[in-house]
């Protein structure tokens, strides 16, 4: 069996070595580039399985990588980043990242969420189904992987997907934050309410006429989220 | 209305223009009746000029008749004689009857000879010497063609005859049966009996007749008895001939006079009727009727000139009179009369002069009447005046008082206001006010006020001061009036130095505000008893109104000080204040808050509303305040709430921290203010301080990572690592290590650096040789990049301490490493510079460069040039902020000259060691 590529960038080179050889220990076959443009070039030549991307990069920073990738594919990111706060975090998950690890990490934390995120997308691969699931004009195609939207297709992460078609799935229910959380990204991510934020924020944009007053994906407060089966007239 | 209107004369005519007028229809009439007088007096030139025509003409068949008479009788005999052939009887008979109007008839023919007339009645037998005589005056008279031919008696000229007298002779030719001439027959015509028929003409008194024959010689003229005369008429004829009939005008010398003559010739005879009159006689009643109608015309022109006088004497002259009299009356003069001279004056108008002498006496009678009353009235009405005006000054003084306030709010002002009003109200010498209780609200008034208008003495005034301020003093103790008539002559305890003096009588009355004396004033005069009841209640009045307004002055001042206080105090405020009424309705703004904004401050005062004052804004200026947020918790719960707000104006943003506050009085909610901080410096320091903390923690945490992790990796079981792995794990841990501590070392000399605790070991040491050495370490480090350094002249022994310099240039050469991956050039300039004692360095790099706006601020720690080119590098950010730290130690300067793009020229100086002679 053909061994996953990982994509390791990182313009600091002894980090950019010990994160290599852990990878490759754990069965990834590595790619790595220590800039932005040069992560790019790299991306496009390997076509990675899983890409492991520091957001301070020279010449172009991990962000607009993460957006530029997004553009055209729905490859794993995991997003290092250096600056503790928070901010950085929700800005990486915004720009398209699957999920983050801030320094200094450890090697056991990192291969930790490198395997959640690969278990994610192959839950996907490993459940295929021929079918759709409709609400009002939002119909997921789950054999496809496709989500159309007024009949017009959109985008998803696998994360993305992967959450739209749970709540989907429990359509007209109040699904707690811990549950998603849980369900989506692992028992482990069951606190991590900024995660779920994101991706229910970028779903909306996505799916959404007007996010700012959304009618399929509604808040409710300090519980949850629900989705609505929209009657459409 | 309309009537009288109607009744109004257009335009007034004076009387003497009604007699202009009046006078046209006049001259008409005289005009017409000249012309009717005229044609007259023609008519009857015509009617006498036919006149005398006619008398000639009359004159003329009476000739012509007569001499018709004499020729037919004559030629009845002719025919006779031709016929009877000298049957001389028969003619003789015949003769007879033809005999009348004939002096004598002569027959001389062949048939016979003879002769009739008076002396021979019954005919006789001419001589032949009249034989003889007749037949020369035949020849002479007429033409032999006549005798043969002429069928009809002749007429001769006058002639003279045998006698010597003037005869007219008429003719008839004697034929025999055959027809030719044989003889004739000759009559001398009875002239007495002719001239009868003409003498009897009398046409115009004096009027002659002249009848002329055809030779125009006179045959008859009344008054020419003999021919001698005749030549006197003759040049008068001349006109015959040229005309047969007509009139001519001449002079007369026969009768020395004008004669006017008509005349007329007669037919076969061609005799003239000549009939002329003296002019005078002619025309005498034509001339009659021009002086009858010269006389009329006189007459009338008088009548009406005399009627134009009597007129104007007797209706205008009067009418004039009257008027002239009724102006003075209207002038209110009544000593005037009319009085007319004449009495011609028609009645009704001497009756109105008689009236209106009537009213005048009446009216000069009720005049005199009136003004006897009226200087009664008068005198009531002065006095009443009097009085008026008094209250008039009183109400003045009052009112001056009053408003003396809204003038000034110096009490001193007002008081010397007062006193100018007293002055001029009582016309006192003296007066003096006392003032106490006064607090501080009024200014530094003075105690006493004293005002004089008399000249005395300074010494004397000082004294009199004193002693009447005793009676002030005594007011304001007893809280009462003293009124003392005459200083003189009184039992009141009277200083010694008023017993004597001018000053005879006072009124002291104090000054009072509900229960409390304020002061008292003093009025003096020279004059004993000069203060009545009525002064007194006036002044009193003065002091009641001026107690009022010196109490609400100390009110006023006291509220405006405290005013002015709490407004300085707002507008000292280094905060925007806002201060809006329970509507919403805007209070106060005070000017900070309206420069925040970019307004004038009279925007405010026009604009009461919030909503109307933000639409004054400046469309440049962006503003985003949470007014409705915070007036919603105003409203509902009236409680201190915070906001935050923006203002962008020109691309630069400022913060402002709001502070919304209800204002209270006691429980009542009256509105809520706003203060509005400014606070887009700590928002700068907050965005520094992240930015500080998140660059530092970046740089703590890679080294850390890549320690952490290698270790980790080292550590793990599940994982055999190939010995070059392991060495390269520890290597890393090492190296990251080493960069760990100086990342650490440069905090802590920052840290030293801000805190002063910064120590160096300064010597004089030869720079040049240093930096050459760290150049070519450099050059080695980084072979992909040239050094080039440049020493100017000669560079004296600089003062440094050389491990901080060296990294000085660390910093300085790795940051122009870092930011010039483009342009690998690095020139190092070492130049003295004598006048300042100093040498300066440069390290100029071909790279990236810095913004303007950054050139300052890169020198302070933490602070990393915020641009996507930039960000990409790594930095901790605290070197050039140590390297400014070090070379400010040292006493030197470090700047940098940059462009975008253009390369970054750093430069530092350091001080050279003090020269020989200066040690000295």
């Amino acid at each position: 069996m053909k061994k996953p590529v990982a994509l390791v960038v990182d313009d600091e080179s002894n980090i950019l070595r010990f994160v290599r050889a852990n990878l490759r220990a754990s069965g990834y076959d590595i790619a790595s580039a220590t800039t932005g443009t040069e992560a790019l070039a790299q991306f496009e030549a390997t076509n990675p399985d899983i890409i492991i991307l520091d957001i301070m990069l020279p010449e172009m920073d991990g962000l607009e990588v993460c957006r530029r990738i997004r553009q055209v594919s729905d490859v794993p990111i995991i997003m290092i980043t250096a600056k503790g706060d928070m901010q950085d975090a929700v800005e990486g998950l915004n720009a398209g990242a699957d999920d983050y690890v801030p320094k200094p990490f450890a090697v056991e934390e990192l291969l930790a969420r490198v395997n959640a995120v690969m278990r994610r997308t192959k839950n996907n691969l490993a459940q295929p189904s021929t079918d759709k699931i409709k609400l009002g004009n939002l119909i997921i195609d789950l054999g496809q992987r496709q989500v159309t939207i007024n009949g017009q297709t959109a985008h998803l992460t696998p994360t993305e997907f992967k959450l739209l078609t749970y709540m989907a799935n429990k359509a007209d229910k109040v699904l707690p934050h811990e549950e998603l959380l849980e369900a989506i990204w692992g028992k482990e991510y069951r606190d991590c309410t900024h995660y779920l934020r994101v991706s229910i924020g970028r779903l909306r944009q996505k799916i959404e006429t007007d996010p700012g007053n959304p009618e399929y994906i509604v808040t409710c407060s300090g519980v949850g989220y629900m989705i609505r089966n929209v009657k459409v007239n | 209305m309309k009537g009288t209107e109607g009744l109004k004369l257009k335009k007034g005519y004076s009387l003497t223009e009604y007699g202009k007028l009046l006078a046209l229809p006049v001259i008409i009439a005289f005009l017409l009746f000249g012309i009717y007088l005229g044609k007259n007096i023609l008519e009857k030139k015509q009617e006498l000029d036919l006149a005398h025509n006619y008398a000639v003409l009359y004159q003329v068949s009476k000739v012509e008749a007569y001499m018709q008479e004499r020729i037919q009788a004559l030629n009845i005999i002719g025919e006779q004689v031709s016929e009877l052939k000298a049957s001389s009887r028969c003619i003789i008979e015949k003769m007879k009857t033809a005999e009348d109007g004939f002096e004598e008839l002569l027959v001389n023919c062949e048939y016979a000879q003879f002769r009739l007339n008076k002396d021979f009645p019954e005919g006789a037998e001419p001589s032949p010497e009249l034989i003889e005589a007749a037949d020369q005056l035949v020849a002479n008279n007429f033409s032999q063609d006549e005798l043969v031919n002429s069928r009809m008696p002749l007429v001769s000229p006058l002639t003279l005859d045998t006698n010597e007298k003037e005869k007219i002779f008429l003719l008839k030719s004697i034929r025999k049966d055959d027809g030719t001439y044989c003889g004739y027959l000759l009559g001398a015509l009875n002239m007495e009996q002719f001239f009868g028929i003409l003498g009897t003409n009398d046409v115009f008194p004096s009027s002659y007749t002249i009848l002329l024959d055809n030779k125009h010689q006179i045959i008859y003229h009344p008054q020419i008895e003999r021919d001698s005369s005749a030549e006197l008429v003759l040049p008068a004829f001349k006109v015959l001939k040229n005309k047969t009939e007509g009139t001519q005008d001449y002079h007369s010398p026969l009768f020395k006079r004008e004669e006017t003559a008509s005349f007329s010739t007669i037919e076969g005879l061609n005799w003239v009727v000549w009939i002329a009159a003296p002019r005078f006689a002619i025309y005498a009643p034509l001339y009659r009727k021009i002086v009858f109608s010269l006389f009329l015309m006189l007459m009338g022109f008088f009548l009406a000139l005399y009627l134009r006088n009597h007129f104007l004497h007797n209706i205008a002259l009067p009418l004039a009179q009257l008027n002239s009299t009724g102006e003075s009356f209207s002038k209110g003069d009544f000593s005037h009369r009319v009085y007319f001279p004449t009495r011609n004056v028609p009645t009704e108008i001497s009756n109105l002069a008689t009236h209106f002498n009537n009213l005048a006496e009446n009216l000069e009678a009720s005049d005199t009447l009136l003004k006897e009353q009226g200087s009664d009235l008068e005198k009531r009405v002065i006095e009443r005046t009097k009085e008026l005006v008094m209250k008039k000054k009183e109400t003045a003084v009052l009112y001056a008082v009053a408003s003396s306030v809204s003038n000034t709010y110096k009490l001193n002002d007002v008081l010397n206001r007062v006193f100018n009003e007293i002055m001029s109200l009582f016309k006192v010498e003296f007066t003096i006010i006392s003032l106490q209780n006064t607090n501080k609200y009024l200014h530094n008034v003075n105690k006493t006020h004293t005002i004089w208008r008399v000249n005395y003495p300074q010494t004397e005034k000082l004294i009199y001061t004193d002693a009447v301020t005793r009676f002030n003093e005594q007011a304001i103790a007893d809280n009462r009036i003293i009124s003392i008539g005459d200083l003189h002559k009184t039992d009141e305890n009277v200083p010694l130095a008023l017993r004597w003096s001018d000053i005879r009588s006072l009124v002291s009355v104090p000054i009072g505000y509900q229960n409390t004396v304020l002061g008292a004033v003093t009025i003096t005069s020279c004059t004993p008893h000069r203060f009545g009841k009525q002064e007194i209640s006036m002044l009193q009045a003065v002091c009641s109104q001026l107690g009022v307004v010196i109490t609400n002055l100390g009110l006023f001042n006291l509220i405006n000080e405290e005013h002015h206080t709490l407004l300085a105090i707002i507008n000292s405020m280094n905060e925007g204040l806002l201060v809006l009424d329970a509507e919403g309705k805007i209070l106060y703004i005070n000017p900070l808050l309206l420069k925040m904004v970019h307004l004038d401050s009279t925007h405010w005062q026009e604009e009461k509303s919030l909503q109307s004052l933000k639409e004054k804004l400046n469309p440049e200026v962006k503003l985003e305040f949470p007014y409705e947020e915070l007036q919603d918790s105003f409203l509902q719960q009236k409680v201190f709430e915070y906001g935050e707000a923006s203002i962008t104006y020109k691309k630069e943003t400022r913060y402002y921290l709001i502070q919304g506050f209800p204002v209270m009085t006691g429980d009542n909610f009256i509105g809520y203010g706003y203060l509005v901080r400014d606070i887009t410096r700590e928002k700068e320091i907050d965005i520094l301080k992240s930015s500080i903390l998140s660059t530092v923690s970046h740089e703590l945490r890679s080294p850390l990572t890549a320690i952490y992790g290698s270790a980790e990796s080292l550590m793990r079981k599940d994982v055999e690592w190939t010995p070059e792995e392991q060495q390269e794990f520890i290597e890393a841990i090492v190296e990251d290590s080493i960069r760990l501590r100086e990342l650490i070392d440069n905090i802590m000399d920052m840290s030293k650096i801000e805190a002063g605790a910064f120590v160096l070991d300064i010597n004089p040491n030869d720079l040049v040789k240093m930096t050459e050495r760290i150049v070519e370490r450099f050059q080695n480090r980084y072979p992909d990049y040239r050094f080039v350094l440049k020493a100017a002249g000669d560079i004296p022994l600089v003062l440094f301490d050389e491990h901080r310099i060296e990294q000085v240039y660390n910093n300085l050469l790795e940051n122009a490493v870092k930011y010039s991956s483009n342009a690998p050039e690095i020139k190092i300039e070492i130049r003295s510079l004598p006048d300042q004692n100093m040498v300066r360095v440069g390290v100029i790099d071909g790279g990236l460069g810095i913004a303007p706006q950054d050139q300052e601020a890169i020198f302070e720690r933490f602070y990393r040039v915020n641009d996507v080119r930039s960000k990409q590098i790594k930095g901790s950010g605290v070197g050039l902020s140590i390297t400014k730290g070090i070379v400010e130690k040292h006493g030197g300067e470090i700047w940098v000259e940059s462009e975008l793009g253009q390369g970054s020229r750093f430069y530092f100086t350091l001080p050279c060691e003090k020269k020989e002679e200066e040690k000295k």
